[in-house]
């Protein structure tokens, strides 16, 4: 069997308070809170926020500072631009001109004692230029003239390397002058570059072809570190050799890609809520700022990794339904929810309604049925197929919180199929007309069921969530149990993540990136839980009752289970209340510069 | 120590166990009204304010039998009637 400390290395510690986070070395550490009874760990998430525009949007720019002091050099409009704008977390003003107007140039330093050097006027240029945060002066020229280039470090202890040519070229300057450094491995321009001038990062870029390659230097000379995952150029960066920060860039299309390095590999981040490339950067991996880029915009984001403590998430127990039954169907919320139908000793067409505390007798359905599809609100809801005493049916019946009334008939009598939507904007799809399975998906718009795109496989006793334009289909039997997972668009069905546990008769909640599978039978009866993210499912905490064929509806973050089969039919009600949202502990690194 | 108590509770719905419970300790529902518990002081709290605490070789006869009785009624189903039914016939269980 798999454990933690088989894993992780170490047990997961017993503490009575919530530990201090105090470095990136804690990411994803987990403990007991003894004192609380909940089982916590740090994840870091990094994501992109809007900030506020630059008064002049420019691409081809250069950037210094950190996120609450950055600074935006030169750069191309329509023109090249002298413009530098000074960033205070919140809004960009005015600081003063280049002496030398350019583009493709790099950047070093701080808001008030910057450095932009290289770049392209009408030439390539050579021109170092030096800021004390109010006006530029002319500093020591390049050895190499060169555009398309990185820089790294300080005012008077910086680092220039690559640019057109491709060059392999490193310059180191000491507040004067240019000396000649180690070169890169690979020769390359339109490459990214952060940390110090003896300490330093260069990644990504172009040769003959985007790059994906991560050099560091060490003040003497450059060696390989690990590649980015995503090959590109024009992009920026920001952070330290160990702890930087890659975004946007050119891939043959704009990038918002983001990753983050920690001396050894790239990891994926929150990408830009902007693909861009030619854009600059500044800041660390923890607090990144990203300003101008193509299209010659204005736009400007603020990376934020934040350390949220999180406790997983856990089924109740709710109140147990009116009628013990199996193959029910579900509808509505964890609080306002719909069971109907099933099967007790006989196929029923009963009703009950949940308020989040008790269940009540709603309208019964003019046609007994069970393992029938359904989609909508507690009030507002669709039943359609499933199966009467003759077999599968095509019946459809809509609720409007008191009655049952007929609807148009599904185009395929199917039993076990799964349904999402609403009651006006529904979706069929899968099942079984005995003894085939089925692919085929259908349409409802409150009155008529016309043919979408099929199922990829065929499979009944499926699990199924989402929107008539974004659905989506899990697990099931086809002539085994599957954890096939697809994803509907309105069109087409493509394949998504697979379920770690291949299982049938199960239940489903929530929308085609935030869903909640639960329960069901492998070749025993199941009480796993899984999160589904739009990619891939990860196991949660089990319901207290294994059991399949039972109902279930709600939200990822607020599911309902009701009743099922265990070795018998069951009236038992669970409630899911997902991990939980990032909490009072959660702590947002920062990073001096 | 044992990991885990066991007992015979019935599930009366709302508040049987809680979210925290769940967090506190291990809890598993079986045929029977029979629950295996996280051998806790909150999971024997828990117990002993809701059920009867039995042996595991008591708990898994109570299992046993109700396993039993399900197989025994899958079994007298005519073949048509299982086929529509769509679900194996139920398997031993055996209590952690």
């Amino acid at each position: 069997m798999t454990t933690y400390n088989g894993i992780a290395g170490g047990r997961v510690n017993f503490l009575s308070s919530d530990p201090t986070y105090n470095s990136s070395a804690q990411d994803g550490q987990v403990w007991y809170n003894s004192n609380s009874g909940t089982l916590k760990a740090f994840i870091p998430v990094g994501a992109w926020a809007s900030g506020g525009n630059m008064g002049t949007g420019r691409y081809l720019l250069a950037g210094a500072g950190t996120q609450t002091a950055g600074l935006a050099i030169g750069g191309f409009t329509t023109v090249n631009v002298t413009n530098t704008e000074e960033y205070d977390g919140t809004s960009w003003i005015a600081g003063g001109s280049l002496g030398t107007a350019r583009r493709e140039l790099a950047g070093a330093g701080t808001q008030t004692v910057g450095l932009a050097f290289g770049g392209y006027t009408t030439v390539v240029t050579a021109a170092t230029e030096e800021y004390d945060g109010t006006s530029w002066t002319a500093g020591g020229n390049l050895g190499t003239a060169r555009n398309r280039l990185a820089g790294a470090g300080t005012q008077t202890v910086a680092a220039a390397f690559g640019g057109t040519g491709p060059t392999s070229a490193t310059e180191e300057y000491n507040g004067t002058a240019w000396t000649a450094g180690g070169s890169l491995g690979t020769a390359r321009l339109n490459l990214a570059g952060c940390g110090t001038q003896t300490v330093a990062l260069g990644f990504g870029g172009y040769t003959t072809t985007f790059v994906a390659n991560t050099e560091e230097y060490d003040g003497t000379s450059w060696t390989a570190g690990g590649n980015l995952n995503t090959a590109r150029s024009t992009l920026a960066g920001a952070g330290t050799q160990t702890v930087a920060l890659a975004f946007g860039g050119n891939t043959g299309s704009v990038s918002a890609v983001t990753e983050e390095y920690n001396g050894t590999s790239w990891t994926n981040s929150g990408s830009l809520g902007t693909a861009r490339s030619t854009l600059a950067g500044c800041g660390t991996q923890t607090a990144g700022l990203a300003f101008g880029g193509s299209g010659a915009t204005s736009a400007t984001e603020e990376y934020t990794k934040s350390v949220y403590a999180i406790t997983p998430g856990t089924w109740a127990a709710g109140n147990n339904m009116g009628t013990t039954r199996s193959q029910a169907t579900g509808a509505g919320t964890q609080t306002s929810a719909l069971a109907f139908g099933g099967f007790s000793t006989v196929r029923t067409g009963d009703t009950e309604e949940y308020d989040g505390t008790s269940w009540t007798v709603g309208g019964t359905m003019s046609t007994a049925r069970r393992s029938a599809g359904g989609a909508g609100t507690q009030t507002v809801a669709a039943g359609f197929g499933g199966e009467i005493s003759t077999g599968a049916t095509n019946a459809t019946e809509e609720y409007n919180g008191t009655a049952w009334t007929a609807g148009g008939n599904l185009g395929t009598a199917r039993r076990y199929p799964a349904g999402c939507g609403t009651q006006t904007v529904a979706l069929a799809f899968g099942g079984n007309v005995s003894p085939n399975n089925q692919s085929a998906t259908e349409e409802y718009d409150g009155t008529t069921w016309t043919a979408g795109g099929s199922l990829n496989t065929a499979r009944r006793t499926l699990g199924g969530c989402g929107t008539q334009t974004a659905g989506l289909a899990f697990g099931g039997f086809t002539t085994a149990v599957t954890n096939v997972t697809e994803e509907y668009d309105g069109t087409t069905w493509t394949a998504g993540g697979s379920l770690n546990t291949s299982r049938q008769q199960l239940a489903g909640a929530g929308t085609q990136t935030v869903a909640l599978a639960f329960g069901g039978a492998t070749t025993i009866v199941v009480a796993n839980t899984e999160e589904y993210d739009g990619i891939s499912w990860t196991n949660s905490n089990s319901m207290a009752t294994a059991r399949f064929y039972l109902a279930g509806c709600g939200t990822q973050s607020a599911g309902l289970a009701a009743g099922g089969y265990t070795t018998v039919n069951v009236a038992n009600t669970e409630e899911y209340t997902g991990p939980s949202s990032p909490i009072a502990t959660a702590r947002t690194l920062t990073t001096s510069v | 120590m044992a990991l885990f108590i066991y007992g015979v509770a019935s599930n009366y719905g709302k508040n049987f166990f809680s979210n925290e419970d769940r967090q506190n300790f291990f809890l598993r529902g079986y045929p029977g009204d029979v629950w295996v518990i996280g051998q806790t002081e909150k999971g024997s709290l828990w117990l002993a304010e809701r059920g009867v605490e039995k042996t595991k070789a008591e708990a898994q006869a109570i299992v046993d039998a109700e396993v039993a009785k399900a197989q025994a009624a899958y079994d007298a189903l005519p073949a048509e009637q299982k086929t529509n039914l769509d679900r194996q016939r139920p398997t031993a269980i055996n209590l952690p």
